[in-house]
């Protein structure tokens, strides 16, 4: 029995570890943005800490609104994912070194899991001091009081410039008429297309005069191939989440909920119009990846340069400018019977309520969102779509600003909108409860006015508490 | 005289299986079949880790990269500290998987072995708590070491470790309930008390639950992403699995760097199983007693 | 609830048996003050929670059984009840065969099983990313692998995961396929039957099929009802396959009760429903343990009473 060798080894172990467990509280220490990485300067190879610098100081940041006496530490929550995370770090530490007596503790966490993570916070009263918020979460967090209203500190900022936000931008967090965040990015959807898959076909380029019905048959002609290597003139279908309204239906005067998210009005003629083409361009012409396709590819389609055309937020172009293998631009959106109508969604910042450092969040947030902090951030990095308009020069003199660019910021001060875009509290269960039945539309094993007649009876009582 | 390590038995079994060498293929032949099926998605990490951002959308997939972009590596595990995410990884999965051991052997020597009163009244509240999802007691959780003032620090990740997981209670419970009576009256006409029958019999013979349950715990702590998600706030303190979890953006996932970071954070825990499943074979050979 | 102790209980009077119990309260102490403080409290919450309508964003306020009212008449509530109880049946009944036999394989004696052992328990250590990825393509209907070799036998495969039908099963093949932890039970479970049985029947006459069913899976049985009852627990609990794999799609088809209970929670802002669905899906998993364990006083064999 003496096979069993370690038994004084684990006991010994065992003793070891509980004083190990005693002092295992290393999460404790709070950490400044020197702090990390053992004290290096932030940046990397994406961006140079050098360059970062000189940035930071060539930029006019705003005024204080007065400096904490003594020393503040505020915690900022954001959701950056690993290779931008360092130009968040390089913001914090100039932030830093502007404001002596603010400290930044800055938490990060996956898109995928924030809400998790913060509303478990919430429920323990222990949310950062400012947090990032999606469009579509503001209204459930400025219902129940958890972001603070900015009124007052916008009105004793000086050089706050609240009419430089781009229109669309504001929408999404001002409710009852006061304002409950400042976004950093609102960006349109526009219609993007592979140059090289339009010369192969021997096909001219969409253009800003195009309507839906060119868009729609030009894709179907540009689908050719079989398998693996079938190329797709669409990228995607339309799918009922929350900007479907403008983006899709509006051109054709219809509506997936009215204005007050508390009808749905997805099977009335208007609406029906807008989506029929769309489904046919699935049924008839498989010129849409199926749903097997689009689950294994990663990417979108258009971005890994299988489909000719694809209708995507301005956000997309940094990450094809990174990846995309093939020549491509954006334009307009094309318009329907009823005009050119897109979607401008974006997300930005709120200071929580409970917040014990308001006045050192307010510098904080001020400045991240101004048009220094979005030069610095978003304008120079090639992240694009800012929520200010005098931030726009910046990223469409940049390098990193894709062919037609110009045009996104056009489309943000004409035709892009935050009406019809779902933002009241019931939003995410709309959404499941449109999407069973949609999957069967585009299965074809419902047609489409039966179809949209069952979603609207699907999510009519999901509504309610909206009211 | 009832149970002995007797590795001469076993060497004498394997002896005489020696002649019967052709009997093997077939099993052979399903080994490697299966071995295809399951090697697949540890070679797809590492062939996505060796792709550049692009090759890693191509669709359909190329298996293999079109050169090996080995430069993925020191890419991705310098991005973030990945170091500092390791060393904290090990630290909370040794803490919580030798809590884990030590709470969950005692209690099931308990239930499968000493009867009292309440003991099935415990044992199906125990059970009970397997049952409850986890989404949806992690926010009470939180609460009550918010109270404790632990958060955004590792006790929450360890100290529940030291009082018994139900899942490994049952299952070494099952174990327990395997080994012969006679055994345990042998000891207990020695003289020996629980806790010496525990130690000298029971745990040699269920060196094969150990090595399972070890595993099992290693990797639970090893892979948690959301203990450390609801926890852990400063980056400095972050896990291997929340840091992986950072290549995930909103818009896109960089697959090549998380697969290059996944590859070298997977590498300990394959060559731990490697090394513990010796423990399922190599356990005891009983001899002498046939079970009931 | 005290049939779950399963077994009848062994009773013997005097000082001894004082002494046993004891003995198991000290022992079992561990995992009582466990429950006391870190389990019992959280459940006793979440049935409270359930009772109200809490946002998780401010207080909750008391709204009496209106959710679990809600819950009888939530027609999504009771699709997903039928796909979480195919899933459960069907991954745990195809699991613990499959598995089981593959235990087996891996505990030849033959040359080099340490390597395919590890290689058999890869898919539980690889990131959960890198598998759904690998299992999207494997699935797929035009240039997936397993249409492909069901395409050489001659049968047209079906849309797997994007179809309503075979959404599931795609699952569970998936859910089988990783349970590596069931295997290392069964190995770990098979060193503990005595070589002297199999020498005895060998003795005897008796065939492999005869040892397999007659000593293997008897001693084994322990066991293989360990695996039974948490197979069954966990895949009634499921959702980060089909968060991962499916989002509940094709129309709802993969909705399982657990991803229900994460979006009430964590997407919809309704923490109070998704307690209630958790302690409606705890009371569907009380019953199916609760007949688990009945049965099994007719085939688990233990060597103590």
């Amino acid at each position: 029995m003496d096979a069993f060798p370690s038994r004084r080894a684990v006991l010994a172990g065992l003793g070891a570890l509980g004083a190990l467990a005693a002092c295992g509280d290393g999460g404790r220490t709070p950490l400044t943005a020197e702090g990390r990485s053992g004290g290096g300067e932030p940046g990397g190879a994406l961006f140079p800490f050098a360059e970062a610098e000189k940035l930071n100081a060539s930029l006019t940041w705003p005024a204080s609104i007065g400096e904490p006496a003594s020393k503040v530490t505020i915690t900022v929550a954001s959701h950056w994912e690993a290779a931008f995370l360092p130009r968040q770090e390089q913001f914090d530490l100039f932030f830093m070194r502007r404001h002596p007596t603010i400290e930044v503790r800055r938490e990060v966490t996956p898109f995928a899991q924030f809400l998790q993570k913060y509303l478990a916070q919430a429920a323990g009263g222990s949310l950062p001091d400012i947090m990032y918020s999606h469009y579509s979460w503001v209204s459930a967090f400025v219902k129940q009081g958890v972001f603070l209203p900015l009124d007052d500190y916008a009105a004793r900022q000086a050089g706050f410039a609240r009419e430089d936000f781009t229109a669309p931008s504001l929408g999404y967090f001002e409710r009852d008429g006061k304002l409950y965040g400042l976004p950093y990015d609102c960006g349109p959807k526009m219609l993007f297309y592979n140059k090289d898959l339009f010369d192969a076909a021997g096909m001219a380029y969409p253009t800003p005069s195009w309507t839906v019905e060119q868009m729609l048959a030009a894709a179907a002609e540009l689908t050719r191939g079989k398998g693996g290597g079938r190329v797709f003139g669409m990228a995607g279908l339309p799918a009922p989440v929350a900007d479907l309204t403008p983006t899709y239906l509006l051109a054709y005067g219809g509506r997936y909920l009215d204005a007050t998210e508390t009808a749905c009005l997805i099977d009335q003629p208007g609406a029906v119009n807008a989506l029929r083409p769309w489904f046919d361009l699935l049924h008839r012409y498989q010129a849409v990846p199926s749903a097997a396709d689009a689950e294994a590819m990663k990417a979108e389609p258009f971005g890994i340069g299988r489909a000719a055309m694809g209708v995507h937020g301005s956000w997309t172009a940094p990450s094809l400018a990174a990846t995309a293998k093939f020549r491509w631009a954006m334009t307009d959106m094309p318009s329907g019977p009823e005009g050119r109508f897109t979607s401008a969604v974006g997300s930005g910042f709120a200071i929580t309520a409970g917040s014990g450092a308001r006045d050192a969040a307010w510098i904080y947030l001020n400045e991240l969102t101004s048009s220094a902090g979005q030069i610095f951030m978003w304008g120079s990095t090639g992240r694009g779509s800012p929520s200010r308009t005098s931030a726009w020069p910046s990223y469409l003199r940049s390098d990193l600003a894709p062919e037609g660019a110009g045009l996104l910021e056009k489309a943000l001060t004409g035709y892009a909108t935050n009406d019809g875009v779902i933002r009241q509290p019931a939003g995410p269960k709309v959404v499941s409860a449109a999407t069973p039945t949609w999957d069967r539309i585009a299965s074809g094993r419902i047609g489409l006015p039966e179809g949209l007649r069952k979603i609207r009876a699907d999510v009519t009582p999901v509504l309610a508490e909206n009211r | 005289m009832v149970a002995e390590i007797s590795p001469a038995v076993a060497g004498v079994a394997r002896e005489r299986r020696r002649p019967r060498d052709l009997s093997r293929l077939p099993a052979y032949a399903l080994l490697c079949a299966g071995a295809a099926m399951y090697l697949l998605p540890f070679l797809w990490m590492v062939t996505t880790a060796l792709k550049t951002a692009d090759e890693v959308l191509a669709f359909p997939p190329d298996f293999l990269p079109s050169s090996f972009a080995w430069h993925n590596f020191p890419e991705a595990w310098t991005q973030l500290p990945f170091t500092r995410f390791l060393l904290n990884t090990v630290l909370v999965t040794v803490l919580a998987v030798a809590g884990t051991l030590v709470s969950s052997i005692v209690p099931a020597y308990a239930f499968a072995r000493l009867p009292a009163r309440g003991r099935p009244v415990l044992f199906a509240a125990m059970i009970g708590t397997m049952m409850i999802p986890a989404e949806i007691t992690l926010v009470p959780q939180f609460l009550l070491f918010k109270e404790l003032g632990m958060v955004n620090t590792y006790w929450p990740l360890i100290l529940p470790a030291w009082f018994g997981y139900a899942y490994y209670i049952f299952l070494f419970r099952q174990f327990f309930r395997t080994i012969p009576q006679e055994l345990v009256d042998a000891a207990r006409i020695d003289g020996a008390s629980h806790a010496r029958i525990l130690w000298s019999v029971m745990l040699p013979l269920a060196k094969p639950a150990i090595a399972a349950v070890t595993v099992f715990s290693v990797i639970g702590n090893w892979n948690n992403l959301l203990g450390p998600l609801i926890y852990l706030r400063d980056q400095d303190a972050y896990t291997l699995a929340l840091g992986l979890s950072l290549f995930q953006g909103e818009h896109a996932t960089a697959y090549h760097h998380m697969m290059a970071v996944s590859t070298l954070t997977v590498m300990p825990i394959v060559v731990l199983f490697f090394l513990a499943q010796k423990a399922f074979v190599r356990g005891i050979t009983l001899t002498g007693l046939g079970g009931r | 609830m005290s049939a779950l102790a399963g077994a009848a209980r062994r009773r013997r009077p005097g000082p001894l048996a004082r002494r046993e119990a004891r003995s198991f309260y000290l022992f079992v102490s561990p995992w009582v003050v466990g429950f006391v403080l870190f389990g019992g409290g959280p459940i006793a919450a979440s049935a409270v929670i359930s009772l109200t309508d809490w946002s998780l964003l401010s207080s909750p306020s008391f709204v009496g059984l209106d959710n679990y009212v809600k819950l009888v008449e939530d027609p999504v509530f009771y699709t997903a009840l039928g796909n979480t109880l195919y899933f459960a049946a069907a991954s745990v009944g195809l699991g613990v065969v499959s598995t089981l036999a593959l235990a087996l394989l891996l505990n030849l004696p033959l040359r080099g099983i340490a390597v395919f052992r590890t290689i058999f328990y890869l898919p539980s250590v690889v990131s959960g990313i890198a598998t759904a990825l690998l299992w999207v393509n494997i699935l797929h209907p035009d240039f997936g692998m397993i249409n492909y070799l069901l395409g050489l036998a001659g049968v047209q495969g079906p849309g797997w995961l994007t179809s309503e039908e075979w959404a599931i099963p795609a699952l569970v093949l998936m859910s089988v396929w990783g349970a590596g932890n069931t295997i290392v039970i069964y190995l770990a479970g098979l060193q503990g039957i005595p070589r002297s049985l199999y020498e005895a029947a060998m003795i005897d006459g008796a065939g492999w099929w005869r040892r397999l069913w007659h000593i293997t899976v008897p001693m084994l049985s322990p066991v293989v009802f360990f695996n039974v009852v948490t197979g069954f627990i966990a895949s009634l609990q499921a959702y980060v396959l089909v968060l991962v794999m499916t989002e509940g799609g094709p129309a709802n088809a993969t909705l399982l009760l657990g991803l229900y209970v994460y979006r009430q929670a964590f997407e919809y802002f309704d923490m109070g429903y998704a307690a209630a669905l958790s302690w409606a899906l705890f009371a569907i998993i009380i019953a199916v343990t609760l007949v688990q364990f009945r049965l099994a006083r007719r085939w688990v064999h233990y060597e103590v009473a």
